[in-house]
């Protein structure tokens, strides 16, 4: 049995001549919640339509390891038969998967979902439930979430981020895009950044630490290069590690013994991710300029 | 056939008999009857007892590409449109099971749009000439006028797969039943007949791709081997129609990139 969910290898896909993604490796583990996130037109619904089977890859391999053969898709945006019922609606797509409707409709009973109501008097908040429902249908083992709070209002984010929530407490594994970072923050185990059809950074969250030190001389990063996976601002002020806790504090306790002061220490996040990763951008951008 | 697409089917059908689709169709049969009366119909029952076939399909013949195209127009295209078709996807069905659903939810619709069109009229005609034995009208002129539906069902599920929105779907469908209107066709062949030196031969073999002209010359013979060429038609432009759909469904994320 694998332990990994979804398996990206060297994933590669072109629309004639225009490039989307370039030799993209990607594992997503059991229980995982990866959050994809790039600029518009980055590559990431391409991505996410790609694992979904929506289209087909130039080159390389998606390796899918899930028991049922479906997927919870929801994608950004959606509108179901205006003048069918919710619970029609969602009955037509548990009769595709071959799945009982019942669950669903306690779950829509959970959310206020009114199963009379015709699909064209739903409020877009409603629209986003009835479709994170109808994903859930089936209890899939894998979510493809493309934007699921994008043009929602804070509290149907919000409710929507308690089904993410509760989607990854089942022990499901979700990959999920938006722009909305500190939803991302939220949900998050994992990060994966694409720039321009690249994987830029890809990283379990709960692993990265960012510590805060006084000026830290070359020859102790150099030493302890060779023991950790670490990487300094140009100040050499602030160093990424990639550890455990028992790796951090053993750190600290060497850093220490090197009278470095350590000022903070914290865990990665996805916001830290993403403004290290525009900084490093506006860096390769001006010495492009250069 | 599974329950599958047995879902699949009963959506598609729900979707053709929309109210858009009664209303046009009752405005047919109507028509179908307005025109009997009209065009010489009614005399030639009454008379001779005969029923006239230009008097039955003239209907048909002028309406009829808007008529199906108005319902087969959206098939596809409204599902693409709103991300319908990918959440079907996702539900583990494959594209060529999605396509084969379409295409048997369009021949049972468009079966009973042919008895539906022919009902009101055979009536008609039996209460006039007080012959039950005229119903065979019904039985003699469905097949014919189900394969007239089909090719422009066919051309509408093209239309709905090849086109990117519901909108252009529309406007393409519109200008389709309108180029394909006999009158119109024909001047469009003559015209490109005399750029090219044709002659009234060959002009009317090309006019008889469209349906309504192939319709209409069926008035004029009541021999086998125009049903026979007619058959061959209609059954060369379904499959083409379909083919194509069919390839474009089956590629249209990458051929529809960049909208």
């Amino acid at each position: 049995m694998n332990d990994f969910v979804l398996q990206i290898k060297d994933l590669d896909k072109s629309f004639g001549k225009s490039k989307i993604l370039h030799k993209i490796n990607l594992t997503i583990g059991k229980g995982d919640v990866y959050g994809l996130i790039g600029q518009n037109g980055a590559g990431k619904t391409t991505l996410l339509r790609l694992i979904s089977g929506l289209m087909k890859p130039s080159g390389g391999h998606i390796t899918i390891h899930t028991e049922k053969k479906y997927t919870g898709y929801m994608p950004q945006s959606c509108r179901f038969d205006d003048n069918n019922s919710v619970a029609n609606t969602i009955r037509f797509f548990a009769a595709l998967k071959k799945a009982d409707v019942s669950d669903s409709y306690v779950l829509c009973e959970k959310l206020r979902l009114d199963m009379g109501k015709k699909v064209k008097h739903l409020s877009p908040g409603q629209q986003k439930k009835m479709q994170i429902v109808i994903a859930m249908t089936g209890d899939p083992d894998l979510y493809i979430l493309d934007e699921p709070t994008a043009g929602l209002d804070p509290n149907a984010a919000f409710e929507m981020m308690e089904i993410i929530k509760s989607i990854h407490g089942r022990g499901k594994s979700i990959i999920v895009s938006s722009h909305i970072i500190s939803d991302m923050d939220e949900i998050c185990t994992n990060a994966a950044i694409i720039e321009k059809g690249k994987l830029v950074y890809d990283r379990r969250l709960e692993e990265g630490y960012e510590i805060k030190t006084s000026s830290v001389p070359f020859t102790i990063i150099d030493m302890l290069s060779q023991r950790y996976s670490l990487q300094t601002n140009e100040s050499k002020t602030v160093l990424s590690i990639n550890t455990d806790k028992n790796g951090i504090s053993q750190l600290i306790k060497e850093l220490t013994l090197h009278e470095i002061s350590v000022f903070e220490v914290s865990a990665v996040n996805v916001k830290s991710v993403v403004q290290r990763q525009m900084r490093e951008n506006r860096r390769t951008d001006n010495e492009y300029n250069m | 056939m599974n329950i599958t697409c047995k879902t699949l089917i009963r959506r598609d059908m729900r979707k053709v008999f929309h109210i858009r689709t009664f209303l046009i169709w009752c405005a047919l049969s109507l028509t179908a009857i307005f025109f009997f009366f009209t065009t010489g119909g009614k005399t030639d029952l009454m008379q001779n007892n005969e029923v006239n076939f230009m008097a039955l399909f003239l209907p048909q013949i002028i309406f009829g590409a808007w008529a199906v195209l108005s319902i087969y127009f959206d098939i596809t295209s409204s599902d693409r449109e709103h991300n319908v078709l990918d959440c079907i996807l996702c539900a583990g069905i494959s594209k060529s099971v999605i396509f084969w659903c379409k295409i048997i939810a369009i021949l049972l619709a468009s079966l009973v749009l042919s008895f539906a069109y022919l009902l009101p009229v055979t009536a008609v005609i039996v209460i006039l000439s007080k012959d039950i034995a005229h119903c065979v009208i019904l039985l003699q002129y469905l097949l014919p006028l189900w394969s007239y539906i089909m090719v422009y069902a066919a051309l509408g599920i093209a239309i709905s797969v090849i086109a990117r929105s519901t909108k252009t779907a529309l406007i393409v469908s519109l200008a389709s039943g309108l180029v394909l209107m006999p009158r119109f066709f024909i001047l469009i062949i003559d015209g490109i007949g005399a750029i090219f030196q044709w002659t009234q031969a060959a002009k009317e073999a090309v006019s008889m791709i469209a349906p309504g002209v192939m319709m209409e010359a069926l008035s004029h013979y009541s021999g086998t081997s125009e049903y026979l060429k007619m058959t061959v038609i209609f059954s060369l432009s379904i499959i083409l129609l379909l083919t194509i759909a069919f390839m474009v469904f089956c590629k249209q994320d990458e051929l529809n990139y960049g909208e």
